[in-house]
């Protein structure tokens, strides 16, 4: 491996090699990568932008680096035009077009990373790209996968118009299909297999929504589900042999223990005989010592201790009968996860609808084509990946088989990888950065060239001999193990100059002192909220420069609570589930309180939200109040009848003036923002779903905690706010000052099942609620390979250790509680620091990382600053006091139609087809051949029923020996259909006049209607007749009449306009 | 051949208009016109006409601005020819009965027809394909879609229609003289059936005048077909004042739009003289555009889509058609009720609706559920209401119209149903297929007052100007519109068959962005930097044009924050004034009536320790939890326990002393099964299960779990030498003749007597007859996790029901507390030692009994907070019936405030003083 710094000379275009770039924390990733493809085009004035695809892990990132390949095109093309024509571009600099000097980017740095040397061929070149540029493909990984699918859906097996469901559309969906596979599993089709796959499941996990939960956990790991040279274990190879052992050592040694539970066990064991068989007998055979085995205390075993550890295994639940059953109810997991993904595929796909995971696997399977394959990779000469130590496995594998030609080898030159391995902090979202080693080590086979940037470009000096020193310790080098991924740390190398800042230590230990276990979240948040207000220098961004960022949001309320009380604003960006915020919940609350008429809860929690404000008095005791309010809640009710979700919200929004109230709260916008969120929810829902207010309500109620959803940033980057956010949303972030809270978080136990692979010795490992053979008999390093998945978190835990640490730019502060249990952060940073005690103030103390002031703060002072809640606040003293009388707010009756009214209108409704019938009828008749021919053609035209076929068949009878008809004939016919315009009002009408006629010298507007002349349609159609007959008047200066024709089946009345 | 004009849509109007005007002069305005205009939109068309009367302000009549399709049907009319080309819903149907022919995975995803559809209408419009065959990408495949066209056509002439390019062929054939001089105005671009129409006119010499919008690139294709000969360039018109906004969210760029919209008007811009446009508007984009339009104070002349399927009757119609296929799922058997469905059966929906959900029907026929042994009136009524909706047909003169937009829904209802009729071949399917794909149109209700002002998407924008025109959503995918190849007919298929390949757009949306830009003097383009829900959006490309550096060229990037008027009833104020300040908001209510305290019951006093405010919902309210059968494959877990309980009560009690052994008596196990069964049996006959193997599942599970039980159960008892001698043993008035002993246990809670009654499990006693020892029990079906640290949990007041129990033991049986003990027992076995849910009285009583002087004077006093806790130790909403609606459990503020004094005791204590 080559350790170098940016300076290079580019290699001629022919022996171009792959590349893989590490790229520390602050080493201008982004810079090397837009240097790389400035290169590219430099180099090749022909290629079409189109070619490269630079595949980033966020869809800010594709944009950013698409920005600045842009501004960098541009930047060099203004100096090598000013060069090359010898006139000044606009962004040239001084040097540049003085002494021609070769141009050079980034411009004006000490270390260019590109240096032209033909500014002729340069400028060519740049004018091309420039011009092509937006062709150039910077997308995240899906959305390449998402255009490649496109491209060929019929060879995916894709709906050729596929959409994309995510966020809540997606949970909704899921959770929509689970119950209907269940049903048709359970109740609709259930086959004796699959019945016994349940059983086995139910039996474990105890009962259907556990199921439902592991079974839709699972879905999200469908990517190793599918592997197929992964196993779970084999019960005769992995297990039985040692099982065996186990018991006929007990059966033939007939020493006797003093343990009561181990007595018992032997005592079966040797008077109940067994030969030994499949798994499912063996779990049968110990199932009546199960209880016995767990109870075995193998200290007072004697003789028999090995083979009753063997049976015991461990605590509770872990016995060899615990595992067995596990291990079984495991592989029903397996087997019935895989069939309902069989099925939400095929319900999928009916539904033209994919997910984020499927546009990657299906990318995968896509490119199992032979032709695909060559088409696909005959599409791009150069693939960049960005974050490469974030890809997971199924990412990997369609770069690699992108990167390759059809001989199986790596293309020359093709692929550059960015990364770094340190930074891999995604596990959650399946990040594997064992897959990141697997494919750099095997690009590096391949011929690659691998980079590692060691300038750095973010942190002051001092800071950064910090930073080295704590994770030269954390990353040791140290032997590769196959199964878990610990990169070297390679030190970086201040490359920017001191910050103006004076410091004492750049690393702070901030003490935050509670007496009691549940305070500490507010301990800590006081200490950092004292801190921030000692430490910030009153200028107009000071509060800019300081992040706080966390591990976990779970705990975020305190803290944000408490700065709220210390009045120091914060700005939070997305990644909080929404649904179960204050605004949502007490507008789902109304919600239900209409949908569930008899639920007195809803009833109840209904009344004590904002949009009624009851007081809890009046809804113990009754009254006035409590009687308006059930009256209000009624009229909603009744108007919720017809209406869909979304238009009941803006009802009920509009009708209580909800959002003029948040309007006027301190911290309201962020209610408003969420209300908007669950207002687009809803629309959605009436789009896709239209179900009724009761199931919408319901829906949410069973995923309040499921949609991630980011939440708007609500503070613009200007704003002069604290920063706070996770340490996985601050990747690729950078702050002054970094402050660390709850540094003792622990992971573990946080998911109730995981699966993952495992390299030595190849197996899938499924652990936590159900348990694989592979986790519990399979060993790697002397341990139980399900031992591996706390591995790989610890190890994850020390990468994002370093995230959070590398974000900072002039210091750290770590707050700690020295007496807190040592996980997460914690550890890392105790095992460098040693114990750490406090005395009152700030003390600096040399350590091994250099000066570390630690400081504790004396922050009791909870709860003393009221928070303000209303921006007015004189108003707010005022509503303080008494309590002003309830009014209930209810929306108008809804407007219902009369019985007649209803009548009416359908009567009009199927007389629609017949009028518009006749119409044409009129329009093409020469008022004396026979009518038949011409109204049966013209049904056809019209695709009329025999109804309405029948209705004009009789008015034309009707109209046939009508005096009006005769009247019209002999007339002379201006115009049929004709169509006029106008200007009333200043706005332009266009009507059509079914006949205009000239009787006697005198224009004469024909109207044709069906039916017969009631009084009221009367009225309004002689008044829209005469609009047309004013019309027609004031173009012609002339006399205009108007005639009404209503035919009916049994005759006809000619009515004149006014 | 006159040569085209080259002008932006303005100007053409204007041309167009001057010239027809001029030919008026001195003649009749009822008399022919000697020209007729063919337009491509309907924005053209009112362009011209508006132009038009500015000239002739009196008003014309009889001229024709038609598009070409109107053109070519009168053409066949004049001929007496009157085809019927088939419709949108009609070819869509037509498509999709087609593609059931064929028995191809290819032809059964659901986009398939649509895409089979949009294939064919280019290769119509391109005039039919080539005859080429050779090299094409995939013959079978282009094979198969070809017999799926042919099959279309088929179905197409079954309904007595033609395709809609026919109609425009046909006419092609009969241009003659008759056909009166057209202008052809504002076409860029022509479908192949257009442009053969259009040559037809040409050849004939009916067009007397061409005009066309743009030079751009994508529109030589077009020029060169209709003036093959060089042409002067137009010169560019661009807005005198184009800016660039961006937003931070798309709501904030609509909203703020529709505030600088409203700013224009109030300068006293006419509303006609402003527009919106985008490339593409989202329905959720039209909402909002039509929501902040109201706002402020104006209107769009954009109509919203409602599908009919969010509408109650459209949702009726498809709950009825599928009814059966589902099995009578009880929600959506009263769901019809509740959209509008008429039956014979009389039913109050909403006692229905809480009878069965007590009753746990989940759904199913009449027939399953007749099984039921005991059955109320309402459910009776109910089971009558399913018979009903068994054997009813589907007919929308069943639903219930009330207002009109029900007429709308049930017109469209009507329609579908009458075009089904007409199709032969069509399956009920087909009806469910065409109720989700219709839509109904809505204008939003807002004033007629109202200025309106246009907005809409650019292909409907085309031909019109304005003096202020804002195009938003100007993001990237939305303009430039990403074009994907056609999967069907691919280009380089398309290139062979001699069918118009559809490309990468660039070029069109070249000019559609070039045709926004010269339609108006002033154009404000804007864009978002995000939904505003988390996802990055990116500015379309053309902006990123304009804006130097990606920065933004003016404007801020919010819009001025909307403020309404304040609401008037400043009660809702005070709710957030004073909420979280231990008001009356808060739970405070104030002393209460002592006749409250009659008789509680230890899980009553437990809820209070758990959350105050949970015991006043509960139990002074009456709030009750409302189940849902329907998502309850499972055995409730409240019927569940009982079956549990009652088991193990009926084994016990059948045992003798003897029985209580290792190893457990043979029989025991087949008498257990014989236990569950009957009782199983027996809740059948309660509640019949809607999912029959699932109930057969927690059977056997049943007969497993509790011979596992019973054994650890029997060994536990033989290890503590105890034997079972009391079981549910119930004390108190509430139970009357039943009980054992019926009064209840009267406990001193700081001067006030509180009567506590009860039911206990099972009561162990020591085998050793001198001082035995008592041993309350109680089963729990589970885990029983939440009773984990019992001992613990009593102290804090959160779990007190045993402890309770064993002060009632120690008394009734007059032993002393050090004799009595008590223990959780779960029924399901897990990792917990039973040490930890085990406690001793003795160790517990003093604490107890101060903790309920505090909990009964806290209860007098009227003081009950809600007390949120949710982490594993315990999680006292978990069980709330209004853990979903909880305004303290989801208000940082109030929890905030409850936290402040953690515990309930300091809590209550504080509260009780105050
Ligand atoms: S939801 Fe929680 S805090 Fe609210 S009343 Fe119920 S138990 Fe108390």
């Amino acid at each position: 491996m080559t350790q170098q710094s940016f300076l290079f000379t580019t290699p001629p275009a022919q022996t171009r090699r792959n590349l893989v770039i590490e790229a520390g924390a602050g080493t201008g990733k982004t810079t090397a990568i837009v240097a790389e493809v400035l290169k590219l085009m430099l180099e090749r004035a022909d290629l079409a932008p189109e070619r490269i695809v630079l595949m980033t892990f966020t869809e800010k990132a594709a944009g950013e680096i698409a920005d600045r390949i842009r501004m960098a095109l541009e930047e060099l093309l203004s100096v090598v035009s000013c060069q090359w024509s010898g006139t000044p571009g606009p962004g040239a600099t001084a040097q540049t077009t003085g002494n021609r000097q070769p141009a050079t980017w980034p411009a004006g740095s000490p270390h260019p990373l590109v240096t032209v040397t033909d500014p002729e061929r340069a400028y060519r070149a740049l004018t091309h790209h420039l011009e092509h540029i937006d062709a150039l493909r910077s997308q995240t990984i899906h959305s390449f996968c998402q255009s490649l699918l496109r491209s060929f859906p019929i060879e995916a097996g894709l709906d050729p118009q596929f959409k994309i469901v995510e966020g809540f559309a997606r949970s909704l969906l899921y959770g929509q299909i689970y119950d209907a596979w269940l049903d048709d599993e359970t109740r609709v089709h259930p086959l004796p297999e699959a019945v016994r796959e349940w059983e086995l499941l139910f039996a474990h996990a105890g009962y259907l929504f556990q199921i439902r939960d592991l079974i839709l956990g699972l879905i999200n790991r469908r990517d190793l589900l599918a592997e197929s040279e992964y196993g779970f274990g084999e019960f005769e190879t992995d297990v039985l042999p040692r099982l065996e052992d186990a018991v006929i050592w007990i059966r033939r040694d007939s020493a006797t223990c003093k343990d009561a539970a181990a007595s018992r066990v032997a005592v079966y064991l040797r008077e109940t005989p067994f030969d030994g068989g499949t798994l499912d007998e063996w779990i049968d055979y110990l199932q009546p010592i199960a209880t016995a085995i767990r109870e075995i205390d193998f200290r007072y075993c004697g003789a028999l201790k090995e083979p009753m550890t063997f049976l015991r295994s461990g605590d509770r639940g872990e016995s060899i009968y615990d595992r067995l059953a596990s291990h079984r109810a495991a592989m029903a997991l397996v087997s019935l996860t895989r069939r309902f993904l069989a099925f939400l595929d095929e319900e999928k796909r009916k539904l033209g609808v994919v997910d984020f995971d499927d546009l990657l696997l299906r990318t995968l399977a896509l490119l199992d084509d032979p032709q695909v394959l060559a088409r696909a990779r005959s599409q791009f000469d150069f693939i960049f990946v960005d974050e490469f130590q974030d890809t997971d496995r199924t990412q990997a594998r369609i770069v690699d088989r992108l990167a390759r030609d059809e001989s199986g080898h790596y293309v020359p030159g093709k692929t550059i990888v960015v990364g770094d391995p340190k930074q891999s902090i995604y596990g959650f979202r399946r990040a594997d950065p064992e897959t990141y080693y697997q494919m750099t080590e095997a690009l590096a086979r391949g011929g690659a060239e691998r980079r590692v940037i060691a300038d750095q470009y973010r942190s002051d000096p001092p800071l950064l001999e910090t930073i080295n020193a704590m994770f030269a310790r954390l990353f040791p080098e140290q032997a590769h193990d196959p199964n878990v991924f610990r990169p070297a740390y390679h030190a970086l190398r201040a490359a920017r100059p001191w910050s103006r800042r004076e410091l004492d230590a750049r690393i702070t230990l901030l003490h935050a002192q509670h007496e009691e276990k549940g305070d500490r979240f507010f301990a800590e948040a006081e200490a950092i909220a004292e801190w921030i207000q000692r430490n910030r220098d009153g200028g107009e961004k000071d509060l800019q420069r300081f992040a706080i960022l966390f591990r976990r949001l779970t705990v975020l309320d305190d803290y944000l609570d408490t700065l709220q009380r210390y009045g120091i604003e914060y700005v939070l960006p997305p990644t909080r589930s929404f649904l179960d915020r204050r605004a949502p919940v007490d507008l789902l609350a109304v919600l239900r309180a209409i949908a569930y008429p008899f639920d007195r809860g809803a009833q109840i929690s209904a009344a004590r939200t904002p949009y009624f404000a009851l007081h809890d008095v009046e809804i113990v005791h009754g009254g006035d109040a409590w009687d308006e309010f059930v009256a209000a809640l009624d009229r909603f009710r009744d108007a919720a009848k017809h209406l869909t979700i979304s238009q009941l919200m803006d009802l009920l929004l509009e009708t209580t003036g909800i959002e003029s109230l948040y309007d006027a709260a301190v911290g309201g916008e962020r209610h408003l923002a969420h209300l908007e969120h669950v207002r687009a929810i809803a629309f959605e829902y009436d789009q896709r779903t239209g179900g009724s207010v009761q199931q919408f309500v319901d829906e949410i109620a069973d995923r309040r905690g499921e949609p991630e959803e980011a939440e708007p940033s609500l503070v613009d980057e200007t704003q002069n706010a604290v920063r706070i956010m996770t340490v996985h949303a601050a990747k690729g972030l950078e702050f002054e000052t970094v402050i660390i809270p709850d540094l003792g978080f622990s992971t573990s136990g946080t998911e109730s099942l995981q699966l993952f692979t495992v390299e030595e010795p190849r197996s899938l490992v499924l652990a936590g609620r159900a348990q694989s053979l592979s986790g519990n008999f399979r060993y790697a390093n002397g341990e139980p390979l399900r031992k591996i998945a706390k591995h790989r978190d610890d190890a994850e835990t020390l990468r994002l250790f370093y995230v959070a640490v590398t974000r900072a730019k002039t210091d750290v502060v770590f707050v700690v509680n020295p007496e807190e249990k040592k996980s997460g952060f914690q550890k890392a940073l105790l095992s460098l620091l040693g114990p750490v005690d406090f005395a009152d103030g700030r003390e600096v103390r040399e350590t091994d990382l250099g000066p570390v002031a630690f400081e504790k703060i004396d922050a009791q002072r909870r709860g003393d600053r009221a928070r303000r809640r209303l921006h007015d606040e004189a108003l707010e003293s005022r509503l303080a006091g008494a309590l002003v009388p309830f009014e209930a707010a209810a929306p108008p009756e809804p407007e219902t139609l009369t019985p007649a009214e209803i009548a009416a209108k359908r009567a009009g409704a199927r007389n629609k087809a017949a009028g518009i019938l006749l119409h044409r009828v009129l329009e093409l008749w020469d008022g004396r051949s026979e009518t038949e021919p011409l109204l049966r053609q013209l049904a056809a035209e019209a695709a009329a029923d025999a109804d309405a076929v029948t209705r004009v068949r009789r008015r034309l009878l009707t109209i046939s020996r009508s005096p009006t008809l005769q009247r019209i004939v002999s007339a002379e016919t201006l115009g049929r259909e004709l169509p006029i315009r106008f200007v009333e009002d200043g706005v332009v009408v266009e009507r059509r006049i079914d006949r205009l006629v000239r009787e006697h010298g005198r224009d004469l507007v024909i109207d044709y209607k069906s039916g017969v002349p009631e009084a009221a349609r009367v009225e309004k159609d002689r008044a829209q007749v005469s609009r047309y007959a004013e019309a027609v008047a004031r173009m012609t200066g002339r006399e205009c009449g108007a005639l009404l024709w209503y035919v009916d089946l049994e005759g006809d009345v000619a009515v004149e306009g006014s | 051949m006159p040569s085209p004009r080259f002008a932006p849509y303005r100007e053409i109007a204007r041309e167009i208009a001057a010239r027809l005007a001029a030919g008026r002069q001195g003649r009749d305005p009822l008399s022919p016109w000697d020209e007729e205009v063919i337009v491509p939109s309907r924005g053209m068309a009112d362009a011209i006409a508006a132009e038009l009367l500015e000239r002739i302000p009196d008003g014309i009549a009889g001229l024709r601005l038609h598009s070409l399709e109107e053109l070519a049907r009168e053409i066949l009319t004049g001929r007496g020819e009157t085809p019927r080309a088939a419709g949108e819903a009609e070819r869509g149907l037509a498509m999709r009965i087609a593609v059931r022919a064929f028995d191809e995975p290819l032809m059964s995803s659901r986009g398939i027809a649509a895409m089979l559809e949009r294939s064919y209408r280019d290769v119509r419009d391109s005039g039919g394909m080539g005859r080429t065959r050779r090299g094409l990408r995939n013959p079978r495949r282009t094979e198969l879609v070809t017999r799926a066209w042919g099959e279309y056509e088929r179905v197409v002439a079954s309904m007595n229609a033609i395709d809609p390019a026919d109609l425009l062929l046909r006419a092609t054939q009969h241009v003659n003289a008759s056909v009166r001089p057209q202008l052809l105005a504002g076409f860029y671009d022509m479908t192949g059936v257009q442009m053969a129409l259009t040559r037809a006119l040409i050849d004939a010499g009916r067009i007397a005048g061409i005009w066309i919008p743009t030079q751009e690139t994508f529109a030589q294709r077009f020029i060169q077909k209709i003036h093959p000969s060089p042409l002067s360039p137009l010169p560019a018109a661009r807005g005198e004042g184009t800016g660039v906004r961006g937003y931070d969210t798309r709501l904030d760029e609509i909203r703020g739009v529709c505030a600088r919209v409203a700013e224009l008007l109030s300068q006293g811009m006419p509303p006609r003289e402003i527009g919106i446009v985008a490339r593409s508007l989202e329905p959720y984009d039209v909402r909002l555009l039509n929501r902040f339009a109201h706002e402020h104070g104006f209107r769009t002349t954009l109509a919203e889509e409602l599908p009919l399927a969010a509408h109650r009757l459209g949702r009726a119609a498809l709950t009825l058609l599928r009814l059966r296929e589902r099995g009578f799922p009880r929600t959506e058997v009263l769901g019809l009720l509740r959209d509008g469905l008429r039956t014979q059966t009389r039913i109050d929906v909403d006692a229905a609706d809480l009878e069965t959900r007590r009753a746990r029907i989940a759904g199913g026929p009449s027939e399953e559920l007749r099984k039921m042994r005991v059955r109320s009136k309402v459910v009776e009524d109910y089971i009558a209401l399913v018979a009903e909706l068994e054997t009813m047909p589907f007919d929308s003169s069943r639903f219930r119209i009330e207002t009109d937009s029900d007429l709308q829904a049930i017109e469209k209802l009507d329609e579908i149903t009458a075009l089904i009729k007409r199709v032969p071949g069509t399956t009920p399917l087909d009806t469910i297929d065409a109720i989700e794909q219709a839509t109904l149109r809505q204008q939003p209700a807002t004033s007629n007052q109202q200025p309106v002002v246009w907005a809409g998407e650019l292909l409907r924008f085309r031909g019109r100007s304005f003096s202020h025109l804002f195009a938003i959503r100007m993001q990237d995918d939305v303009f430039p519109q990403r074009r994907t190849e056609d999967p069907l007919l691919p280009d380089a298929d398309r290139r062979i068959l001699d069918v118009r390949e559809i490309g990468d757009g660039r070029d069109e949306e070249q000019l559609l962005f070039s045709l926004v830009t010269q339609a108006a003097e002033q154009l404000e383009l804007s864009y978002a930097t995000g939904d505003g829900f988390g996802k990055v959006l990116r500015p379309s490309r053309y902006v990123r044009g304009l804006a130097v550096d990606g920065r933004r060229l003016a404007g801020g990037r919010r819009p001025p924050t909307f403020r309404r008027r304040l609401p008037t009833a400043n009660r809702q104020l005070q709710l957030l004034v004073q909420s979280g300040t231990r008001s009356r908001f808060d739970g405070y209510i104030g002393p209460l009536d002592p006749t409250t305290l009659r008789a509680l019951s230890p899980t009553q006093l437990e809820d209070f320790g758990e959350c105050p405010q949970k015991f006043l919902l509960k139990h002074i309210l009456r709030v009750e939890d409302i189940d849902h059968p329907e998502r309850e494959i499972q055995i409730h877990h409240r019927d569940k326990g009982i079956l549990d309980h009652s088991i193990l009560e009926e084994l016990y009690r059948s045992l003798d002393a003897a029985d209580f052994r290792i190893p457990l008596p043979e029989q025991l196990g087949p008498r257990l099964d014989v236990l569950i069964d009957e009782h199983f049996d027996e809740h059948e006959a309660i509640a019949p299960p809607f999912n029959r193997t699932v109930r057969d599942i927690e059977r056997r599970a049943t007969r497993r779990i509790l011979r596992e039980f019973v054994a650890a159960d029997v060994a536990d008892l033989v290890a503590n030498d105890l034997l079972p001698k009391h079981f549910e043993y119930r004390f108190g008035a509430k139970h009357r003749e039943q009980a054992d002993h019926p009064e209840p246990f009267v406990i001193d809670a700081g001067g006030v007597p509180v009567r506590v009654e009860g039911t206990i499990d099972r009561i162990d006693v020591g085998r050793a007859s001198a001082r035995p020892s008592y041993r309350i029990v109680d089963y729990k079906s589970g885990k029983a996790l939440r009773h984990v640290n019992l001992g613990d949990k009593i102290d804090r007041g959160v779990r007190l029901q045993l402890a309770l129990y064993a002060m009632a033991v120690a008394e009734f049986f007059r032993v002393d507390p050090e004799q009595v003990s008590g223990t959780i027992k779960p029924i399901v076995p897990g990792e917990t030692k039973p040490a930890k849910f085990a406690f001793a009285l003795h160790e517990k009583r003093a604490a107890l009994l101060e903790t309920l002087a505090l909990f009964i004077q806290s209860i007098l006093s009227g003081t009950f907070p809600a007390f949120p806790n949710e982490d594993d130790d315990f999680n006292s909403c978990k069980y709330c019936p209004v853990n979903h609606s909880c305004r303290t459990r989801h208000d940082l503020d109030e929890r905030y405030a409850v936290q402040q004094f953690r515990d309930p005791r300091t809590l209550l204590s504080r509260g009780a003083q105050g």
